[in-house]
């Protein structure tokens, strides 16, 4: 690096320029993130109904969430039970099928695409055509239903125990591709030598995973496992096209609540003070992960 | 290093052929089994990529029926009567769905250009310029990537209520032209750009608005492509902002207008479907012509982060 032997004002001027082409960004991002989460705050401590001005109410909006609103409750068992449910099937199938497209297959480019090919799709319309296949009367569920049992389709949206696992499926379904192709750009960051290597020092298929990439693919895996959760604590679209929260709340997770009492029951500062547990939620559950992930590297 | 891998090779190839004699006597029996496997591999792989493909074909078949046919129990892939420009034709007349998608377009396209030439500008500051407290506020940048979305979203229904957006493009753009991952791409990506080039174009007495968009755009074309695509697709497959800010039928773009055709009494499903297919196309065509780039671009969300 070949010393520069700047007078002042270059440099200065340079630094003017710096900051300029950050200003929108920064700009930006303190208008449209900084602020409303800082609104949200604050606005969990009152209530309103965008009439008027906001009243302070202190923790009461907290309490009330915490002792007596059995829908918050209810949100978050349905919140938590979907998240199980999708979670660990996404990571153990995505690490899964990038583990086999990492070998040398047959056909492994078009399998691939069309593994990713539901990520690409749109959740506004992959929730429309599940809607329309699941359809008691028409849909691909009436035809299964009448061909093997001769039976009506099973109404599983509107049923109290099937409405979740569809959503579930759903998700499932369209999330598989995106985390295998995460997985597998990690998986390809390894070099090949390691195995090699171990196979030559007698270690089998087995032990090569665990020992080399495992180890290797933790940050990936740390990656995967956040933002997947972070996502699933978040899931809106196909509940608002698929069930509206129904039947009688079996599938309204925590988002749709909050989207509900903000905009159906215009309880600004209640729907605020879940979202800000909501925050909270996302991020001990981020620290803990991330926590986990350095004690298991450092041991 | 060149030497460790040759000794691979060599203890390989030596490996290979001791293998080779023990599995001779065995034969039959591991290959059978091998080929059972690899079948058993095969069969469940091809069951995976046709449930991954169906509901897809499902819409494409439903898309090109005639209402009766595509509502009926009973089922044929193939249409009997092909119908699907008829469907497209008679949908574009019961609700304004020319409009809806003229909006998506100029939202997206707003969206992307936007999002890309801000994210450009922040990256390329924070890679290639050094002023006080660069790296800190890089840093706050990432950070507002981990506020979930649900978080922020009733203040900003509020920020943009009170500015009057609502039932506006500016509600639909603006918010979304900022993006904290976009400005990391660009970051990573300057970063490579090589320090004597900006230099030697500084040295030369050029601007520093003329030398970033003369040397250091055209360099990083492949963030700005990869971003541009990730950008465009989110914004046009976007569904809840618009659900909360847009009201007005004349304002929505394509998603919303498809759940809102969906409402009515007696839903045309064909016609629902056919839509549906039009609003996938962009993401798709996108999707088959940059695939590389646009796996590279999710990829690379994995492996930074």
């Amino acid at each position: 690096m070949t010393p520069h032997r700047h007078s002042r004002s270059p440099v200065f001027a340079q630094n003017i320029w710096g900051i300029l082409f950050i200003l929108p960004a920064i700009g930006l991002l303190l208008i449209f993130n900084i602020y409303p989460l800082l609104r949200a705050l604050y606005l969990s401590f009152h209530t309103w109904s965008l009439a008027g001005k906001p009243a302070w109410v202190g923790l009461a909006n907290y309490v009330r969430m915490f002792t007596q609103d059995q829908q918050f409750t209810q949100a978050m068992g349905v919140t938590i039970r979907y998240s199980l449910g999708v979670n660990p099937v996404l990571w153990v199938s995505g690490l899964s099928l990038a583990l086999l497209m990492n070998r040398d297959l047959k056909g492994r480019s078009i399998f691939r695409t069309i593994y990713f090919i539901p990520t690409v799709v749109s959740w506004v319309v992959v929730s429309i055509v599940w809607y329309s296949i699941l359809h008691p009367s028409f849909g691909i569920n009436a035809m299964i239903m009448r061909v093997l049992f001769n039976a009506q389709g099973i109404p599983f949206l509107t049923h109290q125990a099937y409405a979740l696992p569809m959503i579930i499926a759903l998700s499932v379904w369209k999330s598989m591709g995106y985390q295998m192709v995460i997985f597998l750009a990690g998986l390809q960051a390894i070099p090949g030598v390691f195995y090699e290597a171990a196979a030559i020092d007698g270690a089998n298929r087995w032990q090569q995973f665990i020992h080399i990439t495992l180890p290797l693919l933790a940050p990936t895996i740390l990656f995967v496992m956040v933002t997947s959760i972070i996502g699933s604590f978040q899931v809106f679209t196909p509940i608002q096209i698929l069930t509206l929260g129904g039947p009688a709340g079996a599938t309204r997770v925590l988002p749709y609540l909050i989207y509900q009492n903000a905009f159906l029951f215009l309880k600004m500062g209640y729907a605020s003070a879940m979202s800000v547990v909501l925050f909270m939620i996302l991020m001990t559950l981020t620290l803990i992960q991330v926590r986990v992930f350095r004690m298991g590297e450092i041991g | 290093m060149a030497e460790r891998i040759a000794q691979v090779d060599n203890q390989g190839g030596r490996r290979a052929s001791l293998a080779g004699e023990t599995s001779t006597r065995r034969q039959p029996v591991v290959l059978v089994l091998r080929l059972l496997g690899g079948v058993l591999l095969y069969t469940l792989l091809i069951l995976l990529a046709g449930i991954m493909i169906m509901p897809l074909v499902w819409m494409l078949s439903t898309a090109s029926k005639p209402l009766g046919e595509a509502t009926s129990v009973v089922f044929h892939l193939i249409p009997k009567e092909f119908t699907l420009w008829e469907n497209i034709t008679v949908a574009f007349g019961r609700q304004p769905f020319a409009l809806y998608i003229y909006n998506s377009a100029i939202v997206a396209i707003s969206i992307t250009v936007g999002q890309v030439l801000i994210s450009a500008l922040a990256g390329y500051s924070f890679a290639k310029f050094r002023f006080p407290g660069r790296d800190l506020l890089f840093m706050g940048v990432l950070s507002t990537m981990m506020v979930p979305f649900f978080v922020v979203i009733i203040p900003l229904y509020i920020v943009v209520y009170s500015l009057g957006w609502l039932d506006t493009y500016w509600a639909l753009i603006v918010p979304g032209l900022v993006s904290a991952f976009g400005i990391f791409l660009m970051r990573q990506f300057m970063t490579s750009i090589p320090d004597e080039l900006i230099d030697a174009a500084r040295i030369d007495g050029s601007h520093e608005v003329r030398t970033f968009f003369q040397i250091a755009l055209p360099l990083a074309k492949p963030a700005l492509s990869t971003l541009a695509i990730l950008s465009f697709m989110g914004s046009w497959d976007g569904y809840v902002w618009p659900l909360m800010v847009i009201n007005d039928r004349s304002m929505m773009t394509l998603p919303l207008g498809l759940t809102v055709f969906r409402s009515s009494y007696i839903t045309y499903w064909n016609e629902l479907m056919a839509m549906a297919l039009i609003g996938v196309i962009p993401t798709f065509t996108i999707f088959f012509i940059f695939q590389r780039q646009f796996v590279e671009g999710v990829a690379i969300t994995g492996l930074k982060g």
